[in-house]
Protein backbone atom coordinates (compact mmCIF):
# COMPACT_ATOMS: atom_id res chain seq x y z
CA UNK A 1 0.00 0.00 0.00
CA UNK A 2 1.03 3.57 -0.44
CA UNK A 3 3.11 4.89 2.48
CA UNK A 4 1.30 8.17 2.77
CA UNK A 5 -2.28 6.95 2.76
CA UNK A 6 -4.01 7.10 6.09
CA UNK A 7 -7.55 6.26 7.05
CA UNK A 8 -10.15 9.00 7.26
CA UNK A 9 -10.59 8.27 10.95
CA UNK A 10 -6.87 8.70 11.68
CA UNK A 11 -6.76 11.78 9.47
CA UNK A 12 -9.51 13.35 11.57
CA UNK A 13 -7.75 12.51 14.82
CA UNK A 14 -4.49 14.01 13.56
CA UNK A 15 -6.32 17.11 12.37
CA UNK A 16 -8.02 17.51 15.75
CA UNK A 17 -4.75 17.19 17.67
CA UNK A 18 -3.05 19.81 15.53
CA UNK A 19 -5.97 22.23 15.80
CA UNK A 20 -5.94 21.72 19.56
CA UNK A 21 -2.21 22.39 19.90
CA UNK A 22 -2.39 25.43 17.61
CA UNK A 23 -5.48 26.66 19.48
CA UNK A 24 -7.55 27.20 16.33
CA UNK A 25 -11.02 26.04 15.31
CA UNK A 26 -10.89 22.84 13.30
CA UNK A 27 -12.52 24.62 10.36
CA UNK A 28 -9.70 27.17 10.15
CA UNK A 29 -7.03 24.52 9.70
CA UNK A 30 -6.96 23.51 6.02
CA UNK A 31 -4.50 21.67 3.78
CA UNK A 32 -2.95 24.90 2.55
CA UNK A 33 -2.51 26.44 6.02
CA UNK A 34 0.99 27.26 7.20
CA UNK A 35 1.21 26.45 10.91
CA UNK A 36 3.85 29.11 11.51
CA UNK A 37 2.66 31.90 9.23
CA UNK A 38 -1.09 31.50 9.73
CA UNK A 39 -1.20 30.42 13.37
CA UNK A 40 2.10 31.54 14.91
CA UNK A 41 3.36 28.01 15.59
CA UNK A 42 6.85 27.58 16.98
CA UNK A 43 9.23 24.65 17.31
CA UNK A 44 7.92 23.77 20.76
CA UNK A 45 4.48 23.28 19.25
CA UNK A 46 5.95 20.82 16.73
CA UNK A 47 7.37 18.84 19.62
CA UNK A 48 4.01 19.01 21.38
CA UNK A 49 2.29 17.66 18.26
CA UNK A 50 4.73 14.73 18.02
CA UNK A 51 4.29 14.12 21.72
CA UNK A 52 0.49 14.04 21.37
CA UNK A 53 0.74 11.57 18.45
CA UNK A 54 2.71 9.24 20.71
CA UNK A 55 0.55 9.79 23.77
CA UNK A 56 -2.89 9.79 22.18
CA UNK A 57 -2.44 7.69 19.03
CA UNK A 58 0.49 5.42 19.87
CA UNK A 59 2.39 6.69 16.81
CA UNK A 60 6.09 7.21 17.36
CA UNK A 61 8.02 9.26 14.82
CA UNK A 62 11.75 8.40 14.99
CA UNK A 63 14.10 11.06 16.35
CA UNK A 64 15.80 11.66 12.98
CA UNK A 65 12.47 12.55 11.39
CA UNK A 66 11.41 15.08 14.01
CA UNK A 67 11.23 18.17 11.85
CA UNK A 68 9.46 21.48 12.27
CA UNK A 69 5.95 20.72 11.07
CA UNK A 70 4.33 23.42 9.00
CA UNK A 71 1.48 21.96 6.97
CA UNK A 72 -1.07 19.14 7.02
CA UNK A 73 0.12 17.19 3.95
CA UNK A 74 3.59 16.80 5.53
CA UNK A 75 2.02 15.63 8.77
CA UNK A 76 -0.31 13.11 7.06
CA UNK A 77 2.64 11.77 5.11
CA UNK A 78 4.76 11.33 8.26
CA UNK A 79 1.90 9.72 10.16
CA UNK A 80 1.18 7.44 7.20
CA UNK A 81 4.74 6.16 7.25
CA UNK A 82 4.86 5.51 10.98
CA UNK A 83 1.33 4.55 11.97
CA UNK A 84 0.72 0.86 12.62
CA UNK A 85 -0.65 -0.68 9.40
CA UNK A 86 -4.12 -1.41 10.73
CA UNK A 87 -4.55 2.21 11.82
CA UNK A 88 -3.23 3.65 8.59
CA UNK A 89 -5.09 1.44 6.12
CA UNK A 90 -8.11 2.82 4.31
CA UNK B 1 24.56 50.83 47.96
CA UNK B 2 23.65 52.88 50.98
CA UNK B 3 22.11 56.20 50.11
CA UNK B 4 20.58 55.22 46.77
CA UNK B 5 17.03 56.51 46.74
CA UNK B 6 14.65 55.17 44.13
CA UNK B 7 11.39 56.58 42.89
CA UNK B 8 8.44 54.21 42.74
CA UNK B 9 6.66 55.56 39.67
CA UNK B 10 4.17 52.77 39.04
CA UNK B 11 2.58 49.83 40.81
CA UNK B 12 0.66 46.83 39.51
CA UNK B 13 -1.05 44.70 42.11
CA UNK B 14 -3.32 41.66 42.06
CA UNK B 15 -4.60 40.35 45.36
CA UNK B 16 -7.61 38.86 47.09
CA UNK B 17 -8.82 42.45 47.34
CA UNK B 18 -8.95 42.65 43.55
CA UNK B 19 -6.92 44.53 41.00
CA UNK B 20 -5.03 47.73 41.77
CA UNK B 21 -4.16 49.86 44.80
CA UNK B 22 -7.64 51.36 45.28
CA UNK B 23 -9.25 47.95 45.76
CA UNK B 24 -6.49 47.05 48.21
CA UNK B 25 -6.99 50.30 50.13
CA UNK B 26 -10.71 49.64 50.46
CA UNK B 27 -10.10 46.11 51.72
CA UNK B 28 -7.50 47.24 54.26
CA UNK B 29 -9.91 49.84 55.60
CA UNK B 30 -12.68 47.27 55.83
CA UNK B 31 -14.81 49.08 53.27
CA UNK B 32 -14.65 46.06 50.99
CA UNK B 33 -15.28 42.68 52.56
CA UNK B 34 -12.85 39.94 51.59
CA UNK B 35 -14.35 37.67 48.95
CA UNK B 36 -15.66 34.35 50.22
CA UNK B 37 -13.47 31.36 49.46
CA UNK B 38 -13.92 30.49 45.80
CA UNK B 39 -16.01 27.39 45.19
CA UNK B 40 -13.54 26.28 42.57
CA UNK B 41 -10.04 27.24 43.63
CA UNK B 42 -7.49 27.54 40.79
CA UNK B 43 -6.56 24.35 39.00
CA UNK B 44 -9.67 22.31 39.71
CA UNK B 45 -7.82 19.85 41.95
CA UNK B 46 -8.92 18.92 45.43
CA UNK B 47 -7.76 21.37 48.10
CA UNK B 48 -7.02 20.45 51.71
CA UNK B 49 -9.44 21.64 54.41
CA UNK B 50 -7.91 25.11 54.68
CA UNK B 51 -9.27 28.56 54.01
CA UNK B 52 -7.98 29.86 50.70
CA UNK B 53 -8.06 33.31 49.21
CA UNK B 54 -7.55 33.61 45.46
CA UNK B 55 -7.08 36.83 43.49
CA UNK B 56 -10.53 38.34 43.12
CA UNK B 57 -11.83 38.83 39.60
CA UNK B 58 -8.68 37.56 37.89
CA UNK B 59 -9.54 37.23 34.18
CA UNK B 60 -6.20 37.02 32.39
CA UNK B 61 -7.74 36.47 28.94
CA UNK B 62 -9.16 39.99 29.07
CA UNK B 63 -5.70 41.45 29.59
CA UNK B 64 -3.48 39.00 27.73
CA UNK B 65 -5.77 37.54 25.04
CA UNK B 66 -6.82 33.90 24.94
CA UNK B 67 -4.17 32.67 22.51
CA UNK B 68 -1.38 30.74 24.18
CA UNK B 69 -2.87 31.26 27.64
CA UNK B 70 -3.05 27.54 28.43
CA UNK B 71 0.71 27.27 28.09
CA UNK B 72 1.31 30.03 30.63
CA UNK B 73 1.20 29.19 34.30
CA UNK B 74 -0.97 31.16 36.67
CA UNK B 75 2.30 32.61 38.02
CA UNK B 76 3.23 33.78 34.51
CA UNK B 77 -0.23 35.23 33.97
CA UNK B 78 -0.29 37.14 37.25
CA UNK B 79 3.18 38.56 36.70
CA UNK B 80 2.33 39.62 33.16
CA UNK B 81 -0.96 41.26 34.13
CA UNK B 82 0.56 43.08 37.12
CA UNK B 83 3.52 44.33 35.06
CA UNK B 84 1.13 45.46 32.31
CA UNK B 85 -0.88 47.36 34.88
CA UNK B 86 2.28 49.05 36.23
CA UNK B 87 3.52 49.96 32.75
CA UNK B 88 0.20 51.61 31.92
CA UNK B 89 0.92 54.17 34.61
CA UNK B 90 3.95 55.45 32.71
CA UNK B 91 3.66 57.93 29.89
CA UNK B 92 4.75 55.27 27.41
CA UNK B 93 8.17 53.82 26.70
CA UNK B 94 9.87 54.10 23.32
CA UNK B 95 12.13 51.37 21.94
CA UNK B 96 15.23 52.90 23.48
CA UNK B 97 13.56 53.11 26.90
CA UNK B 98 12.44 49.47 26.62
CA UNK B 99 16.05 48.45 26.00
CA UNK B 100 16.97 50.06 29.32
CA UNK B 101 13.98 48.63 31.20
CA UNK B 102 14.07 45.22 32.86
CA UNK B 103 12.16 42.83 35.08
CA UNK B 104 13.26 41.53 38.49
CA UNK B 105 10.90 39.12 40.20
CA UNK B 106 10.98 37.22 43.45
CA UNK B 107 9.35 33.80 43.70
CA UNK B 108 9.38 30.76 45.93
CA UNK B 109 9.92 28.07 43.30
CA UNK B 110 8.04 29.42 40.28
CA UNK B 111 4.73 27.72 39.58
CA UNK B 112 4.48 24.92 42.14
CA UNK B 113 1.40 23.62 40.36
CA UNK B 114 3.11 23.30 36.98
CA UNK B 115 6.15 21.70 38.60
CA UNK B 116 3.89 19.21 40.36
CA UNK B 117 1.88 18.37 37.24
CA UNK B 118 4.92 17.96 35.04
CA UNK B 119 6.75 15.79 37.55
CA UNK B 120 3.64 13.70 38.17
CA UNK B 121 3.26 13.07 34.44
CA UNK B 122 6.73 11.54 34.31
CA UNK B 123 5.46 8.89 36.73
CA UNK B 124 1.88 8.27 35.63
CA UNK B 125 2.21 8.39 31.84
CA UNK B 126 2.98 5.20 29.95
CA UNK B 127 6.55 6.36 29.39
CA UNK B 128 8.38 8.91 31.60
CA UNK B 129 9.03 11.19 28.62
CA UNK B 130 5.37 11.39 27.63
CA UNK B 131 5.00 14.76 29.26
CA UNK B 132 3.50 17.81 27.60
CA UNK B 133 6.59 19.61 26.27
CA UNK B 134 4.75 22.92 26.12
CA UNK B 135 4.43 22.75 29.88
CA UNK B 136 8.17 22.52 30.40
CA UNK B 137 9.00 26.27 30.24
CA UNK B 138 6.48 26.91 33.00
CA UNK B 139 8.35 24.57 35.35
CA UNK B 140 11.29 26.98 35.34
CA UNK B 141 11.55 29.59 38.04
CA UNK B 142 12.36 32.40 35.65
CA UNK B 143 9.45 31.68 33.32
CA UNK B 144 7.39 34.58 34.64
CA UNK B 145 10.11 37.25 34.37
CA UNK B 146 11.08 35.94 30.93
CA UNK B 147 7.56 35.75 29.52
CA UNK B 148 6.78 39.21 30.89
CA UNK B 149 9.85 40.73 29.25
CA UNK B 150 9.00 39.08 25.93
CA UNK B 151 5.40 40.28 26.01
CA UNK B 152 6.26 43.92 26.69
CA UNK B 153 9.54 44.02 24.75
CA UNK B 154 11.64 44.86 27.82
CA UNK B 155 15.17 43.80 26.97
CA UNK B 156 17.01 45.22 29.98
CA UNK B 157 18.13 43.30 33.07
CA UNK B 158 16.00 40.18 33.61
CA UNK B 159 16.46 38.39 36.90
CA UNK B 160 14.58 36.01 39.13
CA UNK B 161 15.28 35.69 42.84
CA UNK B 162 14.16 32.65 44.74
CA UNK B 163 13.18 33.00 48.35
CA UNK B 164 10.45 32.53 50.87
CA UNK B 165 8.53 35.42 52.37
CA UNK B 166 11.51 37.76 51.88
CA UNK B 167 11.64 37.16 48.08
CA UNK B 168 9.98 40.49 47.28
CA UNK B 169 12.54 42.35 49.36
CA UNK B 170 15.36 40.44 47.68
CA UNK B 171 13.98 41.60 44.33
CA UNK B 172 13.76 45.22 45.47
CA UNK B 173 17.29 45.11 46.81
CA UNK B 174 18.65 43.50 43.66
CA UNK B 175 16.85 46.09 41.53
CA UNK B 176 18.19 48.88 43.70
CA UNK B 177 21.77 47.69 43.22
CA UNK B 178 21.27 47.25 39.47
CA UNK B 179 19.87 50.77 39.11
CA UNK B 180 22.54 52.29 41.36
CA UNK B 181 25.17 50.72 39.10
CA UNK B 182 23.41 51.98 35.97
CA UNK B 183 22.74 48.45 34.67
CA UNK B 184 19.28 49.71 33.73
CA UNK B 185 17.28 52.94 33.79
CA UNK B 186 14.04 51.44 35.01
CA UNK B 187 13.11 48.10 36.58
CA UNK B 188 9.83 46.39 37.27
CA UNK B 189 10.54 44.72 40.59
CA UNK B 190 8.26 42.69 42.80
CA UNK B 191 7.21 39.16 43.54
CA UNK B 192 4.51 36.66 42.76
CA UNK B 193 2.91 33.60 44.35
CA UNK B 194 0.25 31.36 42.84
CA UNK B 195 -2.41 29.57 44.87
CA UNK B 196 -2.54 25.88 43.99
CA UNK B 197 -3.73 22.65 45.52
CA UNK B 198 -0.13 21.47 45.51
CA UNK B 199 1.17 24.33 47.65
CA UNK B 200 -1.96 24.38 49.83
CA UNK B 201 -1.35 20.74 50.71
CA UNK B 202 2.22 21.67 51.66
CA UNK B 203 0.88 24.32 54.05
CA UNK B 204 -1.63 21.84 55.43
CA UNK B 205 0.81 18.99 55.96
CA UNK B 206 3.59 21.10 57.49
CA UNK B 207 1.27 22.93 59.87
CA UNK B 208 3.25 26.09 59.19
CA UNK B 209 0.22 28.31 58.72
CA UNK B 210 -0.95 30.57 61.54
CA UNK B 211 -4.31 29.89 63.17
CA UNK B 212 -7.28 31.12 61.11
CA UNK B 213 -5.00 32.38 58.34
CA UNK B 214 -6.05 31.67 54.74
CA UNK B 215 -3.60 30.54 52.07
CA UNK B 216 -3.47 33.38 49.59
CA UNK B 217 -1.82 34.39 46.37
CA UNK B 218 -1.06 37.52 44.43
CA UNK B 219 1.51 39.67 42.75
CA UNK B 220 2.78 43.19 43.26
CA UNK B 221 5.24 44.89 40.94
CA UNK B 222 6.78 48.33 41.28
CA UNK B 223 8.35 50.48 38.57
CA UNK B 224 11.60 51.74 40.05
CA UNK B 225 13.77 54.54 38.71
CA UNK B 226 16.81 56.29 40.11
CA UNK B 227 15.75 59.05 42.46
CA UNK B 228 15.02 62.46 41.11
CA UNK B 229 14.22 65.74 42.82
CA UNK B 230 10.82 64.35 43.78
CA UNK B 231 8.95 65.92 40.90
CA UNK B 232 9.10 63.32 38.16
CA UNK B 233 11.23 60.28 37.40
CA UNK B 234 13.23 59.73 34.23
CA UNK B 235 10.10 58.43 32.51
CA UNK B 236 8.43 61.74 33.34
CA UNK B 237 5.98 60.11 35.73
CA UNK B 238 5.29 61.52 39.17
CA UNK B 239 6.41 59.07 41.85
CA UNK B 240 3.92 57.29 44.12
CA UNK B 241 6.60 56.97 46.81
CA UNK B 242 10.33 56.73 47.28
CA UNK B 243 12.24 53.63 48.28
CA UNK B 244 14.74 55.02 50.79
CA UNK B 245 16.48 51.82 51.76
CA UNK B 246 16.21 48.06 51.59
CA UNK B 247 18.25 45.74 53.79
CA UNK B 248 18.55 41.97 54.03
CA UNK B 249 20.21 39.67 56.52
CA UNK B 250 20.54 36.13 57.70
CA UNK B 251 20.67 34.33 61.01
CA UNK B 252 21.28 30.64 61.48
CA UNK B 253 17.82 29.19 62.11
CA UNK B 254 19.53 26.58 64.30
CA UNK B 255 20.32 29.37 66.75
CA UNK B 256 16.62 29.72 67.48
CA UNK B 257 13.80 32.08 66.72
CA UNK B 258 15.02 34.73 69.15
CA UNK B 259 18.30 35.06 67.20
CA UNK B 260 16.31 35.61 64.02
CA UNK B 261 14.26 38.27 65.74
CA UNK B 262 17.41 40.05 66.91
CA UNK B 263 18.79 39.91 63.37
CA UNK B 264 15.59 41.47 62.04
CA UNK B 265 15.74 44.24 64.64
CA UNK B 266 19.34 45.00 63.59
CA UNK B 267 18.26 44.95 59.96
CA UNK B 268 15.54 47.53 60.70
CA UNK B 269 18.01 49.77 62.56
CA UNK B 270 20.46 49.54 59.62
CA UNK B 271 17.70 50.36 57.13
CA UNK B 272 16.52 53.38 59.10
CA UNK B 273 20.07 54.68 59.37
CA UNK B 274 20.68 54.11 55.68
CA UNK B 275 17.42 55.98 54.93
CA UNK B 276 18.42 58.82 57.27
CA UNK B 277 15.20 58.55 59.25
CA UNK B 278 14.56 57.82 62.92
CA UNK B 279 12.33 55.22 64.53
CA UNK B 280 9.95 58.05 65.47
CA UNK B 281 9.59 59.00 61.80
CA UNK B 282 8.07 55.60 60.96
CA UNK B 283 4.30 56.06 60.87
CA UNK B 284 3.16 52.70 59.57
CA UNK B 285 4.52 49.15 59.45
CA UNK B 286 3.39 46.26 57.28
CA UNK B 287 4.70 43.16 59.08
CA UNK B 288 5.16 39.95 57.13
CA UNK B 289 5.25 37.05 59.56
CA UNK B 290 1.69 37.25 60.89
CA UNK B 291 0.56 34.39 58.65
CA UNK B 292 3.04 31.87 60.01
CA UNK B 293 2.55 29.82 63.09
CA UNK B 294 4.86 31.05 65.85
CA UNK B 295 6.60 33.77 63.87
CA UNK B 296 4.29 36.73 64.43
CA UNK B 297 5.51 37.12 68.01
CA UNK B 298 9.15 36.95 66.93
CA UNK B 299 8.63 39.71 64.39
CA UNK B 300 6.60 41.81 66.82
CA UNK B 301 9.38 41.64 69.44
CA UNK B 302 11.89 42.74 66.81
CA UNK B 303 9.67 45.68 65.83
CA UNK B 304 9.26 46.77 69.46
CA UNK B 305 13.00 46.50 69.97
CA UNK B 306 13.77 48.68 66.94
CA UNK B 307 10.81 51.10 67.03
CA UNK B 308 9.72 51.20 70.69
CA UNK B 309 6.45 50.24 72.34
CA UNK B 310 3.75 50.33 71.17
CA UNK B 311 5.30 51.92 68.09
CA UNK B 312 3.63 52.86 64.83
CA UNK B 313 0.39 51.56 63.37
CA UNK B 314 0.49 47.98 61.99
CA UNK B 315 -1.32 47.18 58.78
CA UNK B 316 -3.23 43.86 59.05
CA UNK B 317 -2.21 42.64 55.60
CA UNK B 318 -2.60 38.92 56.33
CA UNK B 319 -6.11 39.36 57.65
CA UNK B 320 -7.12 40.73 54.27
CA UNK B 321 -4.92 38.82 51.81
CA UNK B 322 -4.01 35.61 53.64
CA UNK B 323 -0.50 34.14 53.72
CA UNK B 324 0.95 34.88 50.29
CA UNK B 325 4.45 33.43 50.83
CA UNK B 326 6.88 34.80 48.24
CA UNK B 327 4.45 37.52 47.11
CA UNK B 328 4.12 38.64 50.72
CA UNK B 329 6.71 41.40 51.05
CA UNK B 330 5.65 43.02 47.75
CA UNK B 331 2.00 42.91 48.73
CA UNK B 332 2.95 44.46 52.08
CA UNK B 333 4.67 47.32 50.28
CA UNK B 334 1.65 47.70 48.00
CA UNK B 335 -0.50 47.78 51.14
CA UNK B 336 1.52 50.69 52.52
CA UNK B 337 1.10 52.58 49.23
CA UNK B 338 -2.62 51.74 49.21
CA UNK B 339 -2.98 52.89 52.82
CA UNK B 340 -1.37 56.23 51.95
CA UNK B 341 -4.03 56.91 49.35
CA UNK B 342 -6.41 57.85 52.12
CA UNK B 343 -4.36 58.03 55.32
CA UNK B 344 -3.59 61.05 57.45
CA UNK B 345 -1.20 63.21 55.47
CA UNK B 346 1.10 63.53 58.46
CA UNK B 347 2.31 59.99 57.78
CA UNK B 348 5.62 60.19 55.99
CA UNK B 349 7.62 56.99 56.42
CA UNK B 350 6.55 53.37 56.09
CA UNK B 351 8.35 50.15 56.92
CA UNK B 352 7.94 46.66 55.47
CA UNK B 353 9.46 43.75 57.38
CA UNK B 354 9.75 40.07 56.69
CA UNK B 355 11.43 36.99 58.05
CA UNK B 356 11.37 33.36 57.09
CA UNK B 357 12.00 30.13 58.97
CA UNK B 358 15.02 29.57 56.69
CA UNK B 359 16.83 32.40 58.50
CA UNK B 360 16.29 35.16 55.97
CA UNK B 361 15.24 38.56 57.27
CA UNK B 362 14.68 41.81 55.41
CA UNK B 363 13.02 45.18 55.45
CA UNK B 364 12.38 48.21 53.28
CA UNK B 365 11.86 51.85 54.20
CA UNK B 366 9.61 53.95 51.97
CA UNK B 367 8.64 57.58 52.00
CA UNK B 368 5.32 58.91 50.89
CA UNK B 369 5.45 61.02 47.73
CA UNK B 370 5.63 64.74 48.27
CA UNK B 371 6.57 64.52 51.96
CA UNK B 372 10.37 64.59 51.78
CA UNK B 373 11.87 66.04 54.94
CA UNK B 374 13.84 69.27 54.83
Amino acid sequence: MSGNTISEDLRQKVHAIIADVLEVDAGELVETSSFSEDFGADSLMSIEIFSRFERDLGITVPQEELVDLDDLPTVYELVGRHAPQEAASV
Amino acid sequence: MSGTVLDIVGCGVLSAAGSGLDALAEALEGRRAPEPDPADAPGGEEFPPLRVRAVTGFRPAERLGGKGLSRLTRTDQMGMVACGQALEQLDGLDDDARRRTGVVLGTGAGSVRRLGEFTRDTFVQERPYMVNPSHFPGTLMNSCAGQTAIRYGLTGVNSTLSGGPTAGLSALRFARNALANHRADRLLAGSVEELSAQSAWAWHRTGALGRDVAVGEGCAVFVLERGSDGSAGSSGTRPLARLLSCEAGYADPGAGAAALGRRLADCVRDALESASVTAEDVAVVAPGAAGRFGWAAVEERALRSALGTPGPRRLPVHRVLGETHSAGASLQLASVLAHWRSADTAERVGLVTSLGPDGQVGCAVVERAGTAAG
